[in-house]
C-alpha cells in the first residue's frame, strides 16, 4: 500500500554526504609552537583527486590558530614531479582545517613538508604518505551506473504481474 | 567567538547531492499539500506540513550541517547525527503522511506512467506490509543499531565513504520502518491491537539504556579512530565516549517516551486510531485519490502549461517577445563573430572560440532537458529570414524533391565531420565564418522560398533540436482538443491578421511531438481561443503512436526522419568519443600505421563510420531479429523506421553528459575572454586571470551527473523500446523477443557512453586546450 513511500523517500533523501576534507590522521605533533594534524582522503590514499587537510593549534591550550598559512610540498621519494599546493581554508568543508584538493598523478611513497606560517612564527611538519595505485573509476562509482537495476527489476515484476493476471483470466 | 565553535557554525557542506533532493522532495510535498488543500481535505494541515518540513530539515542538518565534518572528530557529535537520521528525521516525516501529498506533486506523467504502477505492485506491497509489522519493523531497527555500534563495523565506516553511506542507509530505511507502525500515517491501516505498541516502545528503549549504559560506563575507548583526533574543546576522547552514551541515554529515551505517553492515554480513554479500518471505496487504489477525484475547474488545463507561469508565461504571451529575445541573441552573435574575425586566434582567449563551443551548446541541451526547443525560439538566424521575406515576398514553394530530411541530413553530417577534422573549436576564425555563412544562408534561402524552408529543410541546428526535442519534457500542443472541433477559421496553421501561423505546417491539433516544431509560438499568438499552449508532457510518448502527424506524416514511413534520428544518436558518441585520449591514441597509431601525415583521413573514417556505417548496420541486425523473433508484420524498413526513436533519449543523455560537462567544468572560462575583448575596445572589466580557468580539477559531482543522465537516458529508451515492442503484441513471450535486439543496442550505446565518460577528456576551450 505504501511501498512508494519508502521508494520516493528514499531515493530522494539518500544520505550522499562527500566526505568534502579530513579522513584519515597521518600525522599529529609539536612542530614548535604548534599542534599540527594532518589528515588524508580517501582511505587508503591514492592516486586521483585526494585532499590534505591540516588542523593547527596552539601546542599548549590546543585551540586553533587563525591566521595560518600552510604550504604543502609532496616529493615523490621514487623520483617524479614534486607538488607543491597551498592549503586554505576556503577548500575546507570543515573550517578548522586549511585544506588542499589537488590530483595526485602517481602513486608510490612521497615525503612531505608542511611549512606553516602563523602567529607564533613559521614551523615545519614533515612526515611521509604511501600514495597506491588509482581505482578504475567504475569501483568508486558503480552505485551511479548500477541503481537503473532497480527500476528495471521493478518494471519487470510489474509487467510479469500483469502477464500472470492476464493468463489467470483468460 | 571561540575558533573552535566559530570553525564548527562555518562547516556547512552544501552538497548539491543533499541540497538538491531536499529541496525537491520540500517542493514536491509543499505543491501536492497545496493541492490537496484546495480540494477539502482538512486532513492535510499546517502541522502536517511542518512535520514535514522538519523532518527534511533534520535530515539535512544531519548530511549537510557542520555535524557531519565534526563527526569524525568527536563521537558525541556523530551520536546527534544518528539520533537525527534514526529517531528525529523519521517519525517527523510520517508525522508529515507524506504519501499523498508527495504523489499529487509529483507531475501528472510521473505519477500516472512511472509511480503509481509500483505502488500497485502487490509484491512490494506485501513486502512493504510485512516489513512494517510491529516485530519486523523492531527487529531490523534493533539490529540496525546494534550491528553498526560493533567497533570494526564502526570503525570501517569512519573510514570508508562507501560504508559510511551505507550505515546512514541502513539507520535512515530501519527509523522509517520502525517508526512507521508507531506514527501510522494516512491512509496507514493499522493491522494490529494498538497496545502492541507499548511494549514495542518500552523494549525500544530498554535496549537503547543498554547501549547508552555501555557508552557512558565503559572504561576504555570502544573506537580507536577518536583516540586519534586532534582534541577540541579540551573533551578527552573517553569524556567524549561517555557524553555520546549520556546523549544517546536522554534524549533518546525521551523520544520514544512521548509517543509512549500519546498512545497510552488514547488507550486509556478507549480511542481508536482516527483512521479507518478500511480505504473508503474510493481509496481502494493507491492513485485514486490523487488521480480520479473529480477535476477542478479547467480541468483541461491540469497539465503544467509554461504559459500559465506568473512571469514566464506573461512574457511568452507578449507579442515582441520572440523578436527581443531574438535580437539580444543577435547581438551576442554579432559580438562573437567580430571578435571570431578580429580577436585573437587563440580558441581558449576568444569569445568565438569559448562562448559557441562551451556556453551556448550547453545551455541549449541544459535547456531541451528542462524546457523544450528553447534555441529555436531564440534563434538570431531568423532576423535575417525575416528581413528576406520583407524585402522579396516570395510565393515560391520549396521544391518537391528536396522536402525531406535527405539533405539536413548531410548538412548535419558535414557539420559533425567538420567539427571534429577541422578541430572548429579551436579555431575562432572558422568559427564565425561559420555562423556568418549561416546568416547568409538562412537569408538566400527566405529570399527565394515562402515558409520555413531554411528552418525545415536545411537547418542542422534545427534538426538537432527537432529529435533531441522528442525528449523533452514540455510540448506546444492544444489544451483541450474539443474546442479544436468548433473551430472553422484554424488560425494557428493559416495565420491571421495578428500572426503568421505555423511556417513549418504543423497543424496543432493533429501535431504530435516536437519534431519540426521551433516554439515559434506563432500558432500560440494566432489562436483566437487561447487553445494552444506549451503543456508538460511525458518525455517520449509522442512516439508511442505511430499515427499520421501533421506536417511529418507516419513516421515508420520517413526513412529520412529516421537518418535524421539515428545520425544525431549516433554523433553524440561520435562527438563525445573523438575527445577522449584513447581514441586519439589509436587515431594516431592508425595514423602511423596507414602512412599518413594527416589525422584529417584516420578521424574521417571513424566519425563517418560511428555516424554512418554502425547505425546501419545495428539498427539493420536489431531490426532484422526483433521482427523475425516476435513475428512481426511489418517490414524491415518499417521496424526500423518505426524503433530508431528509441534511441534519442539514450543519445541525448550523451549529448547532455557531454556538453554540460564542457559547461560545468569551463564555464567560468567566459570572464578572462570578456576581459580580453573588452580590454581591445578600451574597456577595463580588469586584467584578465587566464590561470583561475586553467587545469582546473572538475568537482567530483559532476562525473556522476553526467552518469546520471547516461541512466535516465537508458531507463527511459528501454522503456520505449518494450512499449513498441508490445504494440499489437497480445502475449508477452513475443513482446520480449521483440524488445531483445533493441535493448540491447541500447545497453551497447550506455555501456559505451559509460567508458567515453570515464576516460580523461580534454578540457576544450581552456589555456591548456
Amino acid at each position: 500500500m505504501n511501498t512508494s513511500r519508502i521508494a520516493v523517500v528514499v531515493l530522494l533523501l539518500l544520505p550522499v554526504t562527500v566526505r568534502g576534507d579530513g579522513g584519515t590522521v597521518r600525522y599529529a605533533r609539536d612542530c614548535g609552537p604548534y599542534r599540527v594534524t594532518v589528515f588524508t582522503s580517501p582511505t587508503p590514499f591514492r592516486v586521483g583527486p585526494v585532499d590534505v587537510s591540516l588542523l593547527v593549534q596552539d601546542a599548549k591550550t590546543h585551540e586553533p590558530l587563525e591566521g595560518v598559512r600552510a604550504n604543502l610540498h609532496l616529493l615523490p621519494r621514487e623520483g617524479g614531479v614534486d607538488v607543491e599546493v597551498l592549503a586554505t581554508r576556503a577548500a575546507a568543508t570543515n573550517k578548522l582545517y586549511l585544506s588542499a584538493k589537488f590530483e595526485l598523478t602517481a602513486a608510490g611513497t612521497y615525503d612531505c613538508k608542511a611549512d606553516i606560517d602563523g602567529p607564533a612564527g613559521p614551523a615545519r611538519a614533515t612526515f611521509t604518505l604511501e600514495a597506491g595505485e588509482k581505482l578504475p573509476p567504475w569501483g568508486d562509482l558503480w552505485l551511479w551506473f548500477a541503481w537503473p537495476i532497480v527500476p528495471i527489476g521493478l518494471f519487470a515484476l510489474l509487467v510479469l504481474g500483469k502477464s500472470g493476471n492476464v493468463v489467470r483470466n483468460s | 567567538m571561540d575558533q573552535t565553535l566559530e570553525a564548527f557554525l562555518l562547516s556547512w557542506s552544501f552538497d548539491p547531492w543533499v541540497v538538491v533532493p531536499t529541496l525537491l522532495g520540500a517542493a514536491c510535498y509543499g505543491r501536492g499539500w497545496l493541492a490537496l488543500r484546495r480540494r477539502g481535505l482538512r486532513r492535510f494541515g499546517a502541522l502536517q506540513l511542518t512535520c514535514f518540513l522538519l523532518g527534511l530539515a533534520s535530515l539535512f542538518v544531519a548530511l549537510a550541517s557542520p555535524l557531519d565534518p565534526f563527526s569524525f572528530l568527536l563521537l558525541q557529535v556523530h551520536m546527534i547525527q544518528h539520533l537525527l537520521l534514526m529517531m528525529v528525521a523519521p517519525p517527523l516525516l510520517w508525522l508529515g503522511a507524506p504519501l499523498l501529498p508527495m504523489l499529487r506533486g509529483l507531475p501528472v506523467a510521473i505519477r500516472r506512467h512511472w509511480v503509481s504502477p509500483f505502488l500497485r505492485l502487490p509484491v512490494l506491497r506485501r513486502a512493504f506490509a510485512w516489513l512494517t509489522r510491529p516485530v519486523v519493523a523492531w527487529i531490523l531497527f534493533i539490529a540496525a543499531t546494534w550491528l553498526w555500534h560493533v567497533p570494526a563495523l564502526y570503525e570501517r565506516a569512519l573510514v570508508s565513504d562507501g560504508w559510511h553511506y551505507l550505515q546512514h542507509a541502513c539507520f535512515l530505511v530501519t527509523g522509517l520502518l520502525f517508526w512507521y507502525p508507531v506514527v501510522q500515517p494516512y491512509p496507514a491501516r493499522p493491522a494490529f491491537e494498538g497496545w502492541i505498541l507499548i511494549p514495542y516502545l518500552i523494549l525500544a528503549d530498554v535496549q537503547n539504556t543498554a547501549l547508552s549504559a555501555l557508552f557512558a560506563f565503559a572504561e576504555k575507548l570502544l573506537y580507536p579512530h577518536y583516540a586519534e583526533q586532534p582534541t577540541l574543546w579540551g573533551i578527552a576522547p573517553l569524556q567524549d565516549q561517555a557524553t555520546a552514551g549520556v546523549i544517546m541515554w536522554v534524549p533518546g529515551s525521551l523520544i520514544y517516551l512521548v509517543p509512549l505517553v500519546f498512545i497510552g492515554h488514547r488507550l486509556l480513554q478507549g480511542g481508536t486510531p482516527e483512521h479507518p479500518r478500511r480505504f473508503p471505496a474510493k481509496l481502494q487504489r493507491i492513485s485514486l485519490p490523487v488521480t480520479s477525484t473529480v477535476p477542478a475547474k479547467g480541468a483541461a488545463t491540469s497539465q503544467l502549461d509554461v504559459l500559465d507561469l506568473p512571469l514566464v508565461g506573461r512574457f511568452l504571451r507578449w507579442r515582441h517577445a520572440r523578436l527581443t529575445v531574438q535580437l539580444l541573441t543577435f547581438g551576442l552573435a554579432a559580438v562573437i563573430i567580430a571578435d571570431g574575425l578580429c580577436g585573437p586566434q587563440v580558441g581558449a582567449m576568444n569569445l568565438a572560440g569559448v562562448v559557441p563551443w562551451i556556453h551556448w551548446r550547453g545551455l541549449v541541451v541544459l535547456a531541451l532537458l528542462g524546457a523544450g526547443n528553447v534555441f529555436c525560439m531564440a534563434c538570431p538566424f531568423l532576423l535575417p529570414r525575416r528581413i528576406a521575406k520583407r524585402l522579396f515576398r516570395v510565393n515560391r514553394a520549396w521544391p518537391r524533391p528536396l522536402r525531406s530530411k535527405w539533405l539536413a541530413v548531410a548538412l548535419l553530417v558535414l557539420f559533425f565531420w567538420a567539427y571534429e577534422a577541422f578541430g572548429l573549436w579551436d579555431s575562432p576564425w572558422w568559427t564565425a565564418w561559420i555562423a556568418l555563412g549561416y546568416f547568409v544562408l538562412a537569408f538566400a534561402v527566405d529570399a527565394f522560398f515562402r515558409d520555413a524552408a531554411f528552418c525545415k529543410y536545411l537547418c542542422p541546428i534545427g534538426q538537432f533540436q527537432f529529435v533531441n526535442s522528442l525528449a523533452s519534457p514540455f510540448e506546444v500542443k492544444v489544451r483541450d482538443a474539443a474546442g479544436c472541433l468548433q473551430c472553422a477559421t484554424k488560425d494557428c496553421i493559416r495565420g491571421n491578421e495578428t500572426s503568421t501561423g505555423c511556417e513549418l505546417h504543423l497543424f496543432v491539433p493533429r501535431k504530435s511531438g516536437n519534431l519540426d516544431c521551433t516554439f515559434c509560438l506563432d500558432c500560440i499568438q494566432a489562436c483566437p481561443h487561447d487553445n494552444v499552449g506549451i503543456v508538460a508532457t511525458p518525455p517520449g510518448a509522442a512516439l508511442l503512436a505511430d499515427r499520421h502527424r501533421s506536417g511529418i506524416g507516419t513516421l515508420s514511413r520517413r526513412l529520412d526522419l529516421a537518418a535524421l534520428a539515428a545520425v544525431v544518436v549516433f554523433a553524440g558518441f561520435a562527438n563525445a568519443a573523438g575527445m577522449v585520449a584513447p581514441i586519439v591514441d589509436l587515431e594516431y597509431e592508425a595514423m602511423a600505421r596507414f602512412g599518413w601525415t594527416s589525422p584529417l583521413g584516420v578521424i574521417s573514417l571513424f566519425q563517418l563510420g560511428i555516424m554512418l556505417v554502425l547505425p546501419a548496420v545495428l539498427l539493420g541486425l536489431a531490426a532484422c531479429l526483433s521482427r523475425s523473433w516476435s513475428r512481426s508484420e511489418r517490414s524491415l524498413r518499417q521496424t526500423v523506421c518505426r524503433f530508431v526513436y528509441v534511441l534519442v533519449p539514450i543519445g541525448f543523455g550523451m549529448w547532455l553528459a557531454h556538453y554540460s560537462f564542457h559547461f560545468f567544468s569551463s564555464a567560468d572560462a567566459v570572464i578572462p575572454v570578456t576581459q580580453r575583448a573588452a580590454a581591445d575596445l578600451g574597456l577595463n572589466l580588469g586584467e584578465p586571470a587566464w590561470g583561475a580557468c586553467c587545469c582546473v580539477v572538475a568537482a567530483p559531482w559532476l562525473l556522476k551527473l553526467e552518469i546520471l543522465f547516461l541512466d535516465v537516458g537508458l531507463l527511459l529508451s528501454l522503456y520505449l523500446a518494450f512499449r513498441l515492442a508490445a504494440e499489437n503484441q497480445q502475449r508477452l513471450g513475443p513482446t520480449l523477443r521483440g524488445f531483445v535486439p533493441w535493448a540491447a543496442v541500447i545497453l551497447i550505446l550506455f555501456a559505451a557512453g559509460l567508458w567515453i565518460l570515464f576516460q580523461p577528456m580534454e578540457m576544450r576551450g581552456l589555456m591548456q586546450g
